[in-house]
Parts: C-alpha cells; sequence; structure tokens
C-alpha cells in the first residue's frame, strides 16, 4: 500500500512538473577528452524538441530546456566523437563535456555545415585546423587564408596571394581577428602566405553576412581565430619541416587540469637558398630576406567562475639588400636598402561566470602594425674630402591600437538569449614619419593622427517554435577624431523559416561602417600600403547588405547544399586619386615647406583620396558532402562589382579590379586507410579587370598650339608636332585571362611506436597541369619583322609554374 | 660543406631554383580591347584675340593587332565644320602650309561668352562632335610684384642669403568659376645666336607647395591670386627679356586638358600607379575642343 502510494505521489509530481513545464539549464564548457582544450562552435542540441545552442569561443554553453522525460543532450563538435547527457532530474546543474577525437586526419566534417538547417546564422562558415592540414598547399606552407578561398564569396586578388577579397570588399573590409586581437597586416613574404601559423590555431569562423552585432568595423567579413589553450594533461609537441619554412609547436600542462600554455614558432630559411643566386643575379650585391612569427597562450583556471587567459603573437619580415661598390682603387660607396614590417598582438581576457545563465567575459587587447623602409649610403675614401658623404633616409607606418571590451551573455529562458557588451578602442596611427639625413642637414616630418572608437551593442536570440528563429541586433559606433565625431547606428537581423526539418529559408540584414582605412596603390597587398584613421573630411565608410538563401541537409548520404543571394552597397570608400600613391605621400612629406622637425604634420593622405561608391551582387552556391571515405565539396559564386568616383574615371562607373563574374572551386579528400590520406583541388576564376591602354593617338597641348596653330607672328610655324599619348578608355578595361590550376597531394600517416604520436609525409603538386596563369600585365614591345620596327605588345608574368613540394611533419 | 654531400639541400635547392626561374613572361596574342577601332582626333581651342582659329585632324590606331603599324597622320581632306547655333555649319579650308583647318576671323568671329560646336568627319572613321563655350576676360590687374628678401628661412634654418622673390598676381572675377595660364612669348634659347628663337611658353608658378601651369580659382574665389614666378639674386635682372606675357583665361575643357596630360607624362612608366586619363571632349573621338582668351600684362 505504501508502495502503491509512493508511485502515486511520484507520477502526480510529475504530471506536475509536466503541467507546469519547467524549465531547467545545463551550462559547462566543452573539452577536448584528454588535453582539456576548450572547444569552440561546438553544438549542443536536443533532438526531440529541436531546441539547440552553441559553445561561445571560451567553450562554454548554457542551455534552458522545459523539463521532461528521457530529455537528453547531444554535443557535436568537428572531429570528434558526440556524447550524450541522459537528463533524470528536472533541476538546474552543471556539465562539463570531454568529447574524444576522431582518428587525426582522417575525417572532414565541417562544424557549421553539421546542422545548418537549424542555425539562424547564414553566410558563415567554420574550419578546422585539420582541412588546412591535409588539403594540397602551395610550397607546401598550410595557409587559413588559402583554404578559406576555395570557399564560394572569397576570393584571392591574383594566384598565390594571401589577400582576400569577400563578396566584392576590398582586404582591408576584412576584421581579422586572432584572440580578439585586430590584424592589420595579415602576410608575410609580400602577401603570398598568411601569418597564421596552423600549429597554434584552433578555430577558424568566417562570417560574409548577416553580420552579428557584437562584430563591427569593417564592410565586408570576419574572420575570428581562436588560438589553441594547450594542453592540461601532458606535455605535446608538434613539428614540421618544409620546403621554404619549418615550424614547431610545444603544449603542455603549468599546473595538472587547471593551467596550460602553448608556444608556436615558424621562420623560413628563404634566404639561405636564395642569397648565392641572387648575389649573382644582382652582380655581387646581397639579398636578405626573412619571416618569423610566434604565437604564445597561457591560460588559468582560477576557479569554477574564473578563467584567465593570456596570449600574444609578434611576427616580422625583413627585406634587406646591400652592395659595396668600389669606385676607384680606394673610394668606396656602401649602400643598403631594406623594407621592414611586423605585428604585435598581445590580449588578456578574464570569464567569469555570474550563474549558470550569465557568462562575461573581460578583454585587454593590444595591437601593433608597423613598417619600415630605409636608405643609407655612404662614400669613403675620396680624393676630394669633401666627396666622403653619408646620406640616410627612414620611412615609418604603423597603426597602434589599445583595447577594452566587455561582453555578457544571459539566456531567459529557452527560447531567449541575450548578448550584449561594450568596446572602447584608442588607435594611434602614424601614416606617415619620415627621417632625413646627411652630412650637411636633417629633417625630421611626423604625422600622426589619433582616434577613439567607442561600441555598445545589444543582440537578441529568440526561437519561435522549433521553425523560425531570429536574431536582432544594434551596434552603436561612435569614432572620434580631432574636430569631430561621427555615430553609427547599425541594426542587424538574422531569420530562419525551417519549411521542413532539414529545409531551411534564411535571410538577413546587415548596416556596417568602417573608420580605418587601408590605402593601398596595388591589390597584391604590399607592405607599403597604409592604414589610417578617418579624418574630419573624409566620412567613414558605410554599406548595407542584404542576403537571402535556402539551406537544405541531406541525410543520407551526408550532403548539404546551399544557396545564397546577395546585394551590397558600399559608401564613402576610398582610393587613391589618379597618379596618387604610397611613394607619393612620402615625397610629398619629405618635400613639403615645413620646419624641420614636425612632429603635428596632418592629413597628407587625405588630400591624395578620394572617396566614391561601390556595390556588389551574386549568388553563392556550396555543395558538400561531409562524413565517410570520400568528403569535399563543390563551390560557385556568380557575381559583379562595380565603383563610382566623381574624381576617377571620368565619373563613370567601372568595374573593381577584383569583379570575378565566376568562381569555382572542387576539393575531394579520400581516405582509402587509416594511413593514407588523398586530396585535390581544382580552383578556377575568371580574370581580374585591369587598365592597359589600347590605342595611341597625337597630343597637342596649350603651347603646341600657340607655337604651331595660330598667326601670332610664330619664327615656328608651318609644322605640327607630333608627340603621342596612350589611350586607356575606360578604367579597368581589360579582362586579365582566368586563372585555374589542380592541386594534388598525398599524405603517409606512420604511427609512431607505443601509440606516441605520428609522422606524417606529405608529397603535393602545385598546378599539375603547369598552366601559365596570369600574375599581372604589362605592356612591353617586340620586334615586328613586317614593320622592321619595335612594337607594343601586352605580355603576361606568371610566376608559379608547377612545383612539387615535400613536406615531413610530427607529434608526440 | 659541399652540396654534393648533402643530396636533401642540393634537392631543396634544385626545387627551390626551379620555382624562382620557372616564372615567366609570355606575350599575348591581344587584338583588340574592348572592341576598340580607330578614331578621329581633333584638336581646337577658339580665341576672340586671335585672327583665325585652327583646327587639327587626325586619327588614333590600335596599339597591337594589324593595326600597331600603320602611322598617324594629318587628315587633308576631312570635312571640319563649325556652328555657333548647332543649325548653320561653316567648313573650315585645309591650309596645307599649316596642316590644319583654317577658320578666319571675317568668316567666323570668335565671341566671349558664346557656345561654339564643331564637327569633323572623314570616310571609314565614325563622325565626331564637340561643343565648348568661350570664357570671358576682364581687367584682372594682371602684374609682377618683386620683394626684395634679406633673409631666408629654409627647413627651419634662416641663412644670410638676400634675394629677390619675383611674384604675379592678378584678381579673380567673384561670379564666375575661373581657370588661368600665364604665357610668354619672347627668346629663348642660346643667344643672341642663330639658335635664339621666339616661343611661346606656359609660365610655372608656385603656391608654396607646387609648381603649376594652369590654376583654378577653387576655394580663393574673388582673391586676389599670388603665385611666386622666380627666386632671384640681387644682381640678376628679372628674367624677362623683351617678350611679352599674357594672362590666359581658359575654358574648364583646356584646363582639364592641360592638367590631366602634364599628369600623365609626370607619372608615365610607373609601375605601381594606375595610369592616368587624359582629358577628352570629343564625342566618338578623341582630343579636346576647348576655349581661351587672351590678355596682355601691363610691364
Amino acid at each position: 500500500m505504501k508502495k502503491s502510494l509512493l508511485l502515486l505521489s511520484c507520477l502526480c509530481s510529475l504530471l506536475i512538473l509536466k503541467g507546469q513545464n519547467i524549465n531547467i539549464t545545463i551550462s559547462g564548457y566543452v573539452y577536448e577528452q584528454g588535453s582539456l582544450e576548450t572547444l569552440p562552435g561546438c553544438l549542443i542540441y536536443d533532438p526531440v524538441s529541436q531546441t539547440s545552442t552553441s559553445t561561445n569561443n571560451y567553450g562554454f554553453y548554457s542551455i534552458t530546456l522545459p523539463y521532461q522525460e528521457n530529455l537528453f543532450l547531444v554535443f557535436n563538435s568537428f572531429g570528434y566523437e558526440n556524447d550524450t547527457l541522459r537528463i533524470a532530474e528536472a533541476r538546474t546543474f552543471e556539465y562539463d563535456a570531454h568529447l574524444p577525437k576522431i582518428n587525426t586526419l582522417q575525417t572532414i566534417v565541417i562544424q557549421a555545415e553539421k546542422r545548418n538547417t537549424e542555425q539562424v546564422r547564414m553566410s558563415s562558415l567554420s574550419l578546422s585546423t585539420k582541412e588546412i592540414q591535409q588539403l594540397p598547399a602551395l610550397l607546401g606552407e598550410k595557409d587559413v587564408f588559402k583554404t578559406l578561398m576555395l570557399m564560394p564569396g572569397v576570393q584571392s586578388a591574383s594566384e598565390g596571394t594571401s589577400g582576400i577579397y569577400v563578396r566584392g570588399g576590398g582586404p582591408d573590409q576584412n576584421l581579422v581577428i586572432l584572440d580578439e586581437a585586430t590584424i592589420y597586416n595579415a602576410s608575410h613574404l609580400l602577401g603570398f602566405f598568411s601569418i597564421f601559423n596552423g600549429d597554434a590555431i584552433k578555430s577558424v569562423e568566417l562570417i560574409k553576412g548577416g553580420f552579428p552585432a557584437r562584430y563591427g568595423g569593417r564592410l565586408s567579413s570576419v574572420i575570428d581565430m581562436v588560438m589553441k589553450d594547450g594542453n592540461k594533461d601532458s606535455y605535446h609537441c608538434e613539428g614540421g619541416v618544409g620546403l621554404i619554412s619549418s615550424h614547431l609547436m610545444v603544449e603542455g600542462p603549468l599546473a595538472k587540469n587547471k593551467a596550460s600554455f602553448m608556444v608556436s614558432g615558424r621562420a623560413t630559411y628563404l634566404t639561405l637558398l636564395a642569397k648565392p643566386i641572387m648575389k649573382h643575379a644582382l652582380d655581387g650585391a646581397g639579398v636578405g630576406y626573412y619571416f618569423f612569427d610566434i604565437n604564445g597562450k597561457v591560460n588559468y583556471n582560477i576557479s569554477k567562475k574564473d578563467r584567465l587567459y593570456l596570449s600574444a603573437y609578434y611576427g616580422q619580415d625583413k627585406f634587406s639588400m646591400e652592395s659595396d661598390i668600389r669606385q676607384s682603387s680606394r673610394e668606396r660607396e656602401k649602400v643598403r636598402l631594406g623594407l621592414f614590417w611586423q605585428n604585435a598582438t598581445a590580449t588578456a581576457r578574464w570569464n567569469h561566470l555570474f550563474s549558470n545563465k550569465a557568462f562575461s567575459n573581460l578583454s585587454f587587447v593590444f595591437s601593433d602594425y608597423q613598417m619600415n623602409t630605409y636608405n643609407r649610403s655612404k662614400i669613403t675614401g675620396s680624393a676630394n674630402p669633401a666627396d666622403n658623404t653619408a646620406f640616410s633616409s627612414n620611412f615609418t607606418s604603423g597603426i597602434r591600437d589599445y583595447t577594452l571590451k566587455y561582453d555578457v551573455s544571459y539566456q531567459f529562458n529557452p527560447t531567449h538569449r541575450l548578448l550584449a557588451g561594450a568596446t572602447v578602442i584608442y588607435h594611434v596611427a602614424r601614416p606617415n614619419a619620415m627621417v632625413v639625413k646627411s652630412d650637411t642637414s636633417s629633417m625630421k616630418r611626423v604625422e600622426k593622427e589619433n582616434a577613439l572608437e567607442y561600441a555598445l551593442y545589444v543582440e537578441d536570440e529568440i526561437n519561435f517554435g522549433n521553425k523560425f528563429r531570429i536574431n536582432p541586433g544594434i551596434r552603436m559606433t561612435c569614432f572620434s577624431v580631432p574636430h569631430k565625431t561621427y555615430f553609427s547606428p547599425e541594426p542587424r537581423l538574422s531569420m530562419s523559416y525551417n519549411f521542413l526539418p532539414n529545409l531551411a529559408l534564411k535571410a538577413s540584414y546587415a548596416m556596417m561602417s568602417q573608420s580605418m582605412t587601408l590605402l593601398n596603390t596595388s591589390t597584391i597587398g604590399l607592405p607599403t600600403d597604409l592604414w589610417v584613421p578617418i579624418t574630419d573630411k573624409v566620412k567613414p565608410q558605410r554599406s548595407q547588405q542584404v542576403a537571402l538563401g535556402v539551406h537544405y541537409d541531406l541525410r543520407n548520404p551526408r550532403l548539404s547544399f546551399s544557396i545564397e543571394g546577395y546585394y551590397k552597397r558600399m559608401n564613402n570608400i576610398l582610393a587613391y586619386k589618379e597618379g596618387a600613391s604610397f611613394f607619393m605621400d612620402m615625397i610629398e612629406t619629405m618635400m613639403e615647406n615645413q620646419p624641420a622637425n614636425t612632429t603635428n604634420f596632418q592629413n597628407r593622405w587625405s588630400q591624395n583620396v578620394t572617396s566614391g561608391k561601390g556595390w556588389s551582387y551574386g549568388v553563392e552556391f556550396l555543395v558538400r558532402k561531409e562524413i565517410g571515405k570520400v568528403t569535399g565539396w563543390v563551390g560557385y559564386t556568380l557575381s559583379w562589382t562595380k565603383q563610382q568616383f566623381d574624381e576617377l574615371n571620368f565619373g563613370k562607373p567601372y568595374f573593381a579590379r577584383y569583379d570575378r563574374r565566376h568562381d569555382v572551386s572542387i576539393v575531394v579528400m579520400y581516405s582509402p586507410t587509416p594511413k593514407i590520406n588523398l586530396s585535390a583541388s581544382w580552383v578556377f576564376a575568371s580574370g581580374n579587370a585591369v587598365t592597359l591602354p589600347s590605342s595611341i593617338y597625337m597630343y597637342y597641348t596649350m603651347t603646341d598650339h600657340l607655337n604651331l596653330s595660330e598667326n601670332v607672328n610664330n619664327d615656328i610655324t608651318n609644322t605640327v608636332f607630333q608627340g603621342f599619348t596612350e589611350n586607356y578608355g575606360d578604367k579597368n578595361n581589360v579582362r586579365m585571362k582566368p586563372f585555374h590550376h589542380l592541386d594534388i597531394g598525398v599524405q603517409f600517416l606512420k604511427p609512431h611506436k607505443k601509440n606516441k604520436g605520428q609522422s606524417i609525409f606529405e608529397v603535393s603538386i602545385y598546378n599539375v597541369y603547369n598552366y601559365k596563369n596570369p600574375f599581372f600585365y604589362f605592356v612591353g614591345s617586340e620586334y615586328d619583322e613586317q614593320a622592321q620596327n619595335s612594337v607594343p605588345v601586352i605580355k603576361q608574368i606568371c610566376i608559379f609554374p608547377i612545383i612539387p613540394t615535400f613536406t615531413y611533419s610530427f607529434k608526440f | 660543406m659541399k652540396l654534393s654531400e648533402n643530396p636533401i639541400l642540393l634537392i631543396v635547392l634544385i626545387i627551390w631554383i626551379g620555382f624562382l626561374f620557372g616564372g615567366c613572361e609570355d606575350t599575348l596574342n591581344i587584338r583588340d580591347i574592348n572592341d576598340e577601332t580607330p578614331k578621329l582626333v581633333l584638336y581646337g581651342r577658339l580665341c576672340p584675340q586671335l585672327d583665325s582659329t585652327c583646327i587639327v585632324l587626325s586619327h588614333s590606331k590600335l596599339m597591337y593587332g594589324a593595326g600597331r603599324n600603320e602611322y598617324i597622320h594629318i587628315i587633308p581632306d576631312g570635312i571640319v565644320e563649325l556652328s555657333c547655333d548647332g543649325e548653320h555649319w561653316v567648313t573650315g579650308v585645309f591650309d596645307n602650309n599649316r596642316k590644319k583647318y583654317v577658320f578666319h576671323k571675317q568668316d567666323f568671329p570668335i565671341e566671349e561668352g558664346k557656345t561654339y560646336f564643331v564637327r569633323a568627319s572623314y570616310p571609314g572613321y565614325e563622325g565626331i562632335t564637340a561643343s565648348c563655350t568661350v570664357p570671358y576676360s576682364y581687367e584682372a590687374d594682371c602684374h609682377f610684384d618683386t620683394i626684395v628678401v634679406e633673409h631666408d628661412i629654409h627647413d627651419g634654418v634662416v641663412s644670410n642669403n638676400p634675394h629677390r622673390d619675383v611674384y604675379m598676381q592678378w584678381r579673380d572675377d567673384p561670379t564666375s568659376e575661373n581657370y588661368y595660364a600665364i604665357a610668354y612669348y619672347g627668346m629663348v634659347g642660346e643667344g643672341p645666336s642663330e639658335f635664339w628663337f621666339r616661343e611661346w611658353t606656359l609660365e610655372s608658378l608656385s603656391d608654396g607647395e607646387t609648381w603649376l601651369q594652369t590654376f583654378s580659382d577653387e576655394g580663393r574665389n574673388g582673391q586676389t591670386i599670388r603665385l611666386l614666378k622666380d627666386k632671384l639674386l640681387p644682381l640678376e635682372d628679372d628674367g624677362v627679356d623683351n617678350g611679352s606675357y599674357y594672362l590666359l583665361f581658359l575654358d574648364k575643357n583646356c584646363y582639364l586638358y592641360e592638367n590631366t596630360w602634364t599628369d600623365s607624362q609626370d607619372y608615365l612608366n610607373s609601375l605601381l600607379l594606375e595610369p592616368l586619363h587624359t582629358y577628352n571632349n570629343i564625342q566618338n573621338g578623341y582630343g579636346l575642343f576647348g576655349a581661351f582668351c587672351m590678355r596682355k600684362v601691363s610691364r
């Protein structure tokens, strides 16, 4: 009887609970099993109610659900086995999931695609370092940006370069973040490789549209990268030797299960290989080039509710050339030239849990980019002592940011999560600083432009049932420069509606503003491109983007399809006026009639730029196979990008240089056995639009007219001076040839004894069929037999023929 | 260490050299760019102060393909016509000595403030048209102003270097948008000798930052425009011989053509720069149809 009463009372309690629809909250962190590396972007979902959430960049999650019988949560992350949590009691609790890793380098799964139809966000994708490691790469250098370029809507400036163009935006319109620090120049080796060392990166997320309100400051994309925390359980080492560089990463616990570190470094030995060749080619002049980068991170779990992260990056490139010319038996002239650039970042972050529903993060971020060119010459031993002279010039440009940032998220109920935050950034820009010294004089010009940027944002994630999800938000940005403050309210909205459980229609709108601008003279991302803040006369760039897409997940075989159309309008975009450039800025700075030492030189660059507008629209298709022995994707982009400046091309609109009508990428990865990975990628892209002369004709200036035309008693008459000028027609009047290349690679995985790590031998071939892809065009000349003189011809330079590469890497 | 003793280094070196020198230069067989065809080229600058109006008619040629071997020449047998209303046209006569189509003042007078039209045709080419409005000239009180400078300040350093700064200054008319140039007509070259001859030149004047040959009143409308012409040592003369100076009142077409042409020459063959476009206001062709007035500068 007693038992029956107890059973009845339990049953009643359950019924009451069900009737009351009690909400429970489960929160915690998701880790990689063993290393305790936190897993950002891990999906946590209830398969019955279709309620889901995902971990933030720190691996934290909080999900609130109505309690019901047989409730369980699935933890799903890219490259990891699922974890399932069965919830037996109607109570709020904490749970840390530990996901075992699937055998490395065998399975390609993209988390963002895993349940794409169940996420409100569109136009975004995540990459894991596993994909980056497996795909064949130019010269064997695994590159985050090059892998991103294989995705629809993401383009390179030209073959081999790492400058990214997203949906018609320039390379400066991408917010590149490494552990919350902005990276201003993300390239090594004059733009051929990005600065991000795959060993140190844990996750990469690219957002092309429908930007959440927590991101701001750039018009076209966000590339958010998170460094590895470091193994909290045991010491590990990874490294590799490649054709032009080697890399090494060490990680391990500082205090078991509480604190860990990660240090990673990469350096090139290009100079060692190239020096003898270049010395011969340059008639004895010595040439040096190197780059290196170092990543480091330390994290410490202070308590259950508090965590501390310290991370830093430093990377440097240096090109130098020196010659020592003997003019006579005693007289010598020494000349040294150089170009040097570096990025440095440091981030300190404090995570705090106010409750299992409220997560906060406080960050202090330092970011610095510097570029320097120098020229030193000295003549000694001259017979005339007055001829023994020394001269040096030094031009530097750079930008430094100090950022304080606070973000908080709160899960109100199962269908409603709020995120809010504030950011203050102090920009210290020094676009032009020049020092010139000679024996008789010296000159110093420093252009400084400081700016203060504030932003407040709030965004909401709301689910209406299982089908309709909405993510509205607003970001208020304030940019303050001397004499002017710009205020930019930026509304954002993303929506998703599931017609079927695996078919979703998505739409988004985002208004963005950008107050830091890159002045570039070319599209290959030279380090001489200058970062400058807007001024009281140069307004912030703004964009509005709308996107509409359909996403479909096919369960068997596991394929995902997406089609997205977008239209983006950009205002106040900047470009150099015709004939102006970094070099002109430099010369004008030097020639300016100012006192010798000037440190308040203002806005020289702003006189050489003009503002205009641009618009881009297109459609992106993506089909991806995620699981199985054969994985990969097919991406296609059809797009148009145009610009219009009142002071360029006589005010007429023209196709942007990086307007790319067709862009195709096919990526296939195949693992026939656990010890072999095969991969191939083929890309095809329409050529860039460039400006080349198309015809020539006679010119006739005012003095020609006065001297040769008129009856004003000239001594020179009766003739017509014939000089010729080239007609360029419209700007970007020539379309370069399309470029395409096939790259293949094979990796042999050899486990070490006692299962302690593995060695990977990789052979890859870039541009298998040796197609001569155009890098740039120029007008040259060649001898014409018929005309018996030199005639102009268009020539193309291609720089990447077939390149086989062998690399060895290891981990233990 | 010998390379032959280290085969791995040797292999790496060979591959790297292959990459370095594998880069190639190819000539492209580009016949036409965007269906570019040869066009008529016309130059005409109308001036009420001159006895006749001369117009040059020529043609462009393609840079590549078969057309590249053709020669550019003056077209003597084309039709060049001027009109002051777009309806009644006067045909120019080709002067074989001048190699230009000439319109004498008595047949076709040019007046300040009036708009004129030109059209030209030649078999095998698309007909071209253009128009321009002759600017007004006015008494601008243009004159030289010489100042003796005892101490020079250059780059913040004071030097005792007495000299004379020669300025050219004139008054801008606030009621209109104005463009100017200073023309000099006089002896140039090594003289007096057979190499000494008279020529027209445009004077370069400095506003303190740059030296220019054409000037706009933008930002100084209605003000006195004062520009540096020369820095002379005390014993030197003004550098002014018996020639004459003229203040030219340019229309915007002439101003833009002169500016863009000068800039395009300055930055010719700069690899890292986008090319500069030379101004063109000829419909279906190339060249310039503009106007100017001239007034002699009092000495």
